[in-house]
């Protein structure tokens, strides 16, 4: 009893040890910087970070230097991976604490920061910093469900791919092996998903607590975990888990129940359990860090997962061997017991040794996500990392000498080696004192800080620009100024004084003669008009159309700015995979493909494809669908407008739109152009100048940039009320 | 488009994957079961066929060993 105790207590903290690395997600941009000091009041505060994030748990205030919240808001669902809240105009000079609550959708975990800026000139209190508020609970109930499902795991797949092969027998009924093995493999199953199940419930009351910051008392008393459990991703993937272990434990009861009338129920049970809790353990992997993944994250969520699943079968397999074996062969001595042992072993060792290799292939792959290359050897990640993956390597080395010398052809050439080193007697378990120092090694990098990514807060300015347009100066400012989110900050002055007005915008690229929705700006004081969207969507040229209307009743003008928006500008929310990762994901592929390779090949021989046609037919598809994407995406205009939307070629296009053309409202064809003019392309609308359109003549007599002033124009009066 | 679960971190289409992909795992569960019943022993060596081998070295040698 003693040892089964310390069996299972050692099985269970070598399973532990196998947990992924956990790290958080990071801000990777903030607006105004951290600790910046600034001449004139912000119109918002707005923190990039490298994850989504909860929206309904995630918020940012901001206090004021009297420690008053001043503003406060929840993340958007359209831009998940933001927290801006907009400031009150003109704050008074001092230094403003912005306190952000993260709750990152991918884990579930919650943050706490605290980051500043000040207004004229820095005073009181600023101060960054972060609070991790998550709590030794959500280690407790990730270790155990991977160790639960593990165990799950490996009992069925040594069940399916080792056991029944290797010592199946029909005078079995009940699943095809003797009674005793039986009886182990369902008390490890059944363990498993006891298991798993008690860390479904931790979990949930964890997590709601950290949601909510409430105990869990109040988390059960007020049915907090039924919110979280039905609106939130964490919540959804916990639902799945579920089931899952329905569906499992179900057919395990119905199996066992129905036992001595349908024996054959048993062995079926037992194999339909090894999908279903491959997709358990794929659940977990929804909510591990993987989905956070700013390089490929979909890639890195399959590895994630690939990872836990050759574990599951190498650690979860190595412990059901382990925890079967001695009752399996207590009946046999000598010869019997050798050979007994070796059929199963000769099973087993390919699996192990595919499993040690893609947990090594999607280990690299993982970890290059959190530290680059350069970081190995100077950040105590690295060489965590460097130290596991070296001794991965001589597990690997062990391993494939023992799969090896299975095979009785090699045996004579690899029985010198480990006749040299003892038998298999001794090198058995310095296979398994590897595995034992690799898991410590996996423990040791679980436990290091990932480092933070030099791209982490870098600053670049933001794009400005001024113009002077019928007396009024206009300024933009576009922040960060690169693809992706921006805050866009547009002043309006006459003779140095602030002009009241309502302000349309545009974004148009004119290489691709794309352009987005007209939007009216918020007024954040006289003169200072503001939006924030995702409509600069690539780096390269943009053009700014702003339309503004004087409140004093002067007549309307048009501001145009033509915008350099640089990728470096970007928050970067994605990035490439590096050299290592593309690597590693080869080698994974390539364990996967060699995995799916028999079915595979069913499938191809039912087709009845021959080679030539499979290739040929992968081709088209291929082509057809990059070639649809592109049309689809970015498709270039047939003529490009050369000249940029200003006031001055809207009143020369204006003029000749009535003058040269006679294109006038009353025309038949103006309201069908102005219907469609949101869908309409400028090299449409050129066409139109050139050709007519529906009762509008052909511009004659135009050169080229006239009928670009002419489309200019078009744009303007048919927008303009 | 619908969103199915509560929300998506990984793109637009990142709900209708997850669902497929445990759809598949569920009809792989069933189809596992089902060849599993159809099988029921006939891949199983009946009694006496699978016996140990004299000989550890014998490239033909049973990977089977009937433990009983």
């Amino acid at each position: 009893m003693r040892r089964t105790a310390a069996f299972v207590s050692l099985a269970l903290l070598l399973i532990a040890l196998t947990l992924p690395a956990q790290a958080h997600g990071f801000l990777i941009r903030a607006v105004p910087p951290d600790g910046a000091v600034l001449d004139r009041s912000p119109a918002r505060a707005q923190y990039w970070f490298s994850e989504s994030l909860e929206p309904a748990f995630s918020r940012i205030s901001v206090r004021g230097p009297g420690g008053v919240v001043i503003a406060e808001a929840e993340a958007d669902l359209d831009t998940p991976s933001i927290l801006a809240v907009r400031l009150p105009p003109d704050l008074p000079d001092g230094t403003y604490l912005v306190d952000l609550r993260l709750a990152f959708a991918s884990d579930g975990h919650v943050i706490a920061e605290s980051r500043s800026f000040s207004v004229g000139a820095a005073s009181g209190a600023g101060g960054t910093g972060t609070e991790n508020l998550t709590d030794p609970t959500e280690t407790v109930w990730r270790a155990a469900m991977l160790v639960g499902l593990m165990l799950s795991f490996g009992a069925a797949v040594v069940y399916n791919g080792v056991l029944l092969p290797a010592w199946g027998s029909a005078s079995h009924k009940a699943g095809g092996l003797p009674p005793r093995v039986m009886h182990r493999l369902s008390v490890l199953m059944w363990t498993g998903l006891g298991i798993t199940l008690a860390a479904q419930i931790l979990a949930l009351l964890q997590q709601t607590s950290a949601f909510f910051g409430a105990d869990f008392g109040v988390v059960l008393s007020d049915r907090l975990w039924e919110v979280v459990r039905t609106s939130t991703r964490f919540g959804q993937v916990w639902n799945l888990r579920m089931i899952v272990l329905a569906a499992v434990g179900g057919l395990f009861i119905l199996a066992a129940a129905n036992r001595a009338d349908q024996p054959g129920w048993v062995r079926a049970a037992w194999s339909a359990s090894v999908p279903g809790l491959a997709l358990g353990l794929a659940a977990s992997s929804m909510i591990s860090h993987a989905p956070g993944s700013r390089a490929e994250p979909w890639t890195a969520l399959f590895l994630d997962w690939a990872h836990v699943t050759a574990a599951g079968f190498w650690a979860g397999g190595l412990v059901a061997l382990a925890w079967v074996m001695p009752v399996a062969l207590a009946p046999l001595t000598g010869e019997p017991r050798r050979m007994a042992l070796l059929a199963a072993l000769r099973r087993y060792s390919p699996y192990a040794v595919g499993a040690l290799a893609m947990v090594t292939a999607s280990g690299v792959f993982s970890a290059a996500l959190w530290v680059r290359p350069a970081e190995l050897t100077t950040t105590p990640y690295g060489l965590a990392l460097l130290v596991k993956v070296a001794m991965v390597g001589a597990l690997l080395f062990v391993g494939a000498l023992h799969h090896a010398a299975l095979n009785p052809q090699r045996w004579a050439r690899f029985s010198g080696i480990t006749g040299h080193l003892g038998g298999f007697n001794r090198t058995l378990p310095t296979e398994a004192a590897l595995a034992v120092l690799v898991l410590v090694g996996a423990g040791w990098l679980t436990a290091t800080p990932v480092p933070v990514p030099p791209d982490a807060l870098t600053t670049a300015p933001p794009l400005a620009q001024l113009a002077e347009v019928e007396g009024y100066t206009v300024g933009i400012t576009a922040s960060p100024g690169g693809p992706g989110f921006n805050t866009f900050d547009l002043s309006v002055e006459r003779g140095g004084e602030s002009v009241e007005a309502a302000v349309m915008m545009q974004f148009s690229r004119p290489n691709l003669d794309q352009r987005a929705a007209r939007v009216a700006l918020d007024r954040l004081d006289a003169g200072a008009y503001e939006t924030a969207n995702l409509d600069l969507s690539a780096p390269g040229l943009w053009w700014l159309s702003a339309d503004i209307t004087p409140a004093d009743g002067a007549p309307p003008f048009r501001a145009a700015f033509a915008l350099d928006v640089r990728a470096e500008n970007a928050v970067p929310l994605t990035i490439p995979l590096t050299p290592l990762q593309a690597a590693a994901l080869v080698v994974a592929t390539l364990g996967v493909g060699y995995a799916a390779s028999r079915p595979a090949r069913a499938a191809y021989r039912r087709l009845g494809l021959t080679p030539q046609a499979a290739f040929v037919l992968g081709l088209a598809v291929v082509a057809q669908t990059s070639q649809d994407y592109s049309a689809t995406v970015a498709s270039a205009p047939d003529v490009m407008n050369p000249i940029l939307p200003t006031q001055d070629s809207v009143t020369r296009g204006a003029a000749l739109l009535t003058e040269t053309c006679g294109w006038l409202s009353e025309l038949p064809g103006w309201s069908d152009l102005q219907t469609r003019l949101p869908r309409t392309r400028d090299d449409e609308l050129y066409a139109f100048t050139r050709d007519g359109f529906r009762g509008l003549p052909p511009c004659e007599g135009l050169d080229d940039p006239q009928r670009w002033d002419v489309v200019n124009a078009l744009r303007w009066v048919l927008n303009t009320p | 488009m619908v969103i199915f679960l509560a929300h998506g971190a990984l793109g637009v289409f990142d709900e209708l994957i997850a669902i497929t992909v445990a759809v598949a795992f569920f009809g792989m569960m069933v189809y596992a079961y089902i060849r599993s019943r159809a099988l029921e022993d006939a891949d199983l060596p009946p009694d006496g066929d699978a016996t140990p081998s004299t000989d550890p070295q014998d490239p033909d040698s049973p990977d089977r060993f009937k433990l009983d």
